[in-house]
């Protein structure tokens, strides 16, 4: 895996039709950390996320304009080349979604359409289980379908379908949010093993969340960046008076 | 009357009104039954008609409709399926799409003996492939269309977006997706739309008459572009053109339609509840 994945967004922008979901967007996002992306919810959290592994261009009406550098290189460059971008990105979604095959088919999913040997499946279905405190729980069942398991057992087989196909960046888009306390927490200290390898771009509303993970916070308001910088910075002396109001009514 | 009483009344209606479903299609299979099972027998299945048609058996006209059935299904399946993928996941909403829209929804709507004479008109003379199996299946093919298209297209749209996003995100290509994720899920409701299609074209006697079915064949179709006999179309003409016939043979050869369009649709529907069992996942 890469090191030292970086993000630069760059001016970036988002219609849906007429209405313009974000406004010039300019961020960079640092490597190696978590960055959480917070706001009231409709303020663009999940369009922002979603330009960053160019899923938000699959919306109906959805327009861009800017640029969001990965390690240096425009995804959105006419040149890129798309699946080759999403395969370097992971995305957690806010519910499991498992597709309707068995456990170990998910995790193969990805390895598969890249065309990964046969003979090396199993290692890396292993792996990537292991890697998400799942194997024990279902290494004799592998063959079973995958939406048997519990919502929060869902969650993980995700993240590890996203591992396995080798992402430098991993987005969470509110994934813990659909799982009881006990599963958020575990998908949660997840992520905060994961950081070491993975530069991490989470979404999240539960600012509790936010502080106990974020290294890096990026506040947005009605489509707009207001407030950026380290999270313990922006939690502890927020600059802008939305953050402050913001952070104030969130944590009462 | 109370409300209770006009509660009880409706129920009855339209209970009697489900039931009255029924009986017509348990009639026709009772009746059909009654009157031609005498005639079946292994002669009646595998020997060449003889006697003017009053004797012997049918067999080449079930050969005939199998293999017409085969051929249909090899010309319209592919391309249904093409033109469904193409419409619930590639199509823009522009005058070309719209005019294939119309046109399936044409299509789906013109009389079988009008396909017919279209199919004598482009296959049989324009194309030279004379009057044959080829000839009637790409006719037969081309009028099964519009039903296995729509079908196909509403299985296709069925399919929740969220696996196309997962998978997409996984860095799948669009054609990957389609491939792993969306035809696989959709097969029950494409099989759906072939077995109906396809059970048309079974039964199908004014398309045939046109293209492919010979009045009296005694003997098995040598090749692609020979005719065949078929059995709607064997029907027809026993029924119909040939004096002295006797009753339970006519009976017989529409029980053995019959037969193989029910066992079309049995299979359609063991299949889909299999296919569907192991996709409850
Ligand atoms: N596919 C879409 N089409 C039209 N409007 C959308 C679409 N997705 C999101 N929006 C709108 O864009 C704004 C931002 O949405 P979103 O990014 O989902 O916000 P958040 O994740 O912060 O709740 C909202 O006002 C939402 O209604
Ligand atoms: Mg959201």
């Amino acid at each position: 895996m890469a090191e030292q994945s970086t993000l630069q967004i760059t001016g970036w922008n988002v219609w849906y039709g007429g209405f313009h979901a974000l406004r010039n967007i300019t961020a960079s996002i640092p490597a190696s950390q978590i960055t959480a992306i917070v706001g009231p919810s409709g303020c663009g959290k999940s369009t922002l996320l979603r330009s960053l592994n160019r899923l938000v261009e699959l919306e109906e009406g959805a327009r861009v304009q800017g640029e969001v550098l990965l390690n240096g290189q425009n995804i959105y460059a006419p040149e890129a080349d798309v699946t080759e971008i999403r395969t370097r990105i992971g995305l957690l979604a806010q519910k499991p979604f498992p597709l309707p095959m068995s456990i170990f088919d998910n995790v193969a999913y990805g390895p598969r359409l890249h065309g990964l040997h046969r003979g090396h499946l199993a290692d890396v279905v292993e792996q990537r289980l292991r890697q998400v405190h799942l194997w024990d729980e279902v290494k004799d069942r592998l063959k079973r379908p995958a939406a048997r398991l519990s919502v929060g057992q869902q969650q993980r087989l995700c993240l590890a379908r996203a591992l396995a196909v080798d992402p430098d960046l991993l987005l969470a888009d509110e994934s813990t949010s659909a799982l009881d306390p006990h599963s958020a927490r575990a998908v949660e200290d997840l992520l905060e093993e994961l950081k070491n390898e993975y530069t991490i771009v989470i979404v999240t509303h539960n600012l509790g969340q936010a502080e106990r993970l974020a290294d890096y916070v990026l506040f947005l308001w009605l489509g707009e960046l207001i407030e950026v910088g380290p999270a313990e910075r922006v939690f502890g002396q927020p600059t802008h008076d939305l953050t402050r109001s913001y952070l104030e009514r969130r944590f009462g | 009357m109370t409300r209770q009483q006009a509660q009880k009344i409706a129920v009855s209606a339209i209970t009697a009104a489900a039931g009255l479903v029924v009986l017509p299609i348990v009639l026709v299979i009772v009746y059909i039954i009654v009157m031609g099972a005498g005639a079946i027998n292994w002669t009646f299945l595998t020997a060449l008609p003889s006697e003017g048609m009053t004797e012997g058996g049918i067999m080449p006209a079930i050969l005939g409709t199998v293999i017409l059935t085969f051929g249909t299904a090899i010309v319209s399946i592919p391309l249904a399926i093409g033109a469904a993928v193409y419409l619930a996941e590639y199509a823009q909403d522009n005058w070309l799409t719209r005019a294939v829209r119309l046109a399936i929804v044409n299509l789906a709507g013109i009389p079988s003996i009008v396909y017919g004479l279209f199919g004598l008109g482009a296959f049989v003379l324009f194309l030279k492939l004379g009057t044959s199996i080829i000839a009637g299946s790409l006719t037969l093919g081309i009028m099964t269309l519009p039903v296995v298209i729509s079908t196909s297209e509403e299985a296709i749209l069925a399919v929740p977006q969220r696996f196309r996003m997962v998978s997409l995100s996984l860095g799948a290509t669009k054609l990957q997706t389609i491939r792993h994720q969306v035809l696989p899920q959709a097969l029950p409701g494409i099989l759906t739309g072939m077995i109906l299609g396809l059970s048309r074209a079974a039964g199908e006697t004014a398309t045939l008459l046109f293209t492919v079915a010979a009045f009296y064949l005694p003997r098995l179709p040598q090749s692609l572009f020979d005719q065949t006999m078929a059995l709607p179309y064997h029907l027809y003409v026993i029924a119909t053109q040939v004096p002295n016939m006797p009753l339970t043979i006519q009976y017989g050869t529409a029980l053995i339609l019959l037969l193989i369009v029910l066992s079309l649709t049995l299979v359609a529907s063991v299949v889909r509840t299999r296919v569907r069992r192991r996709r409850e996942w």
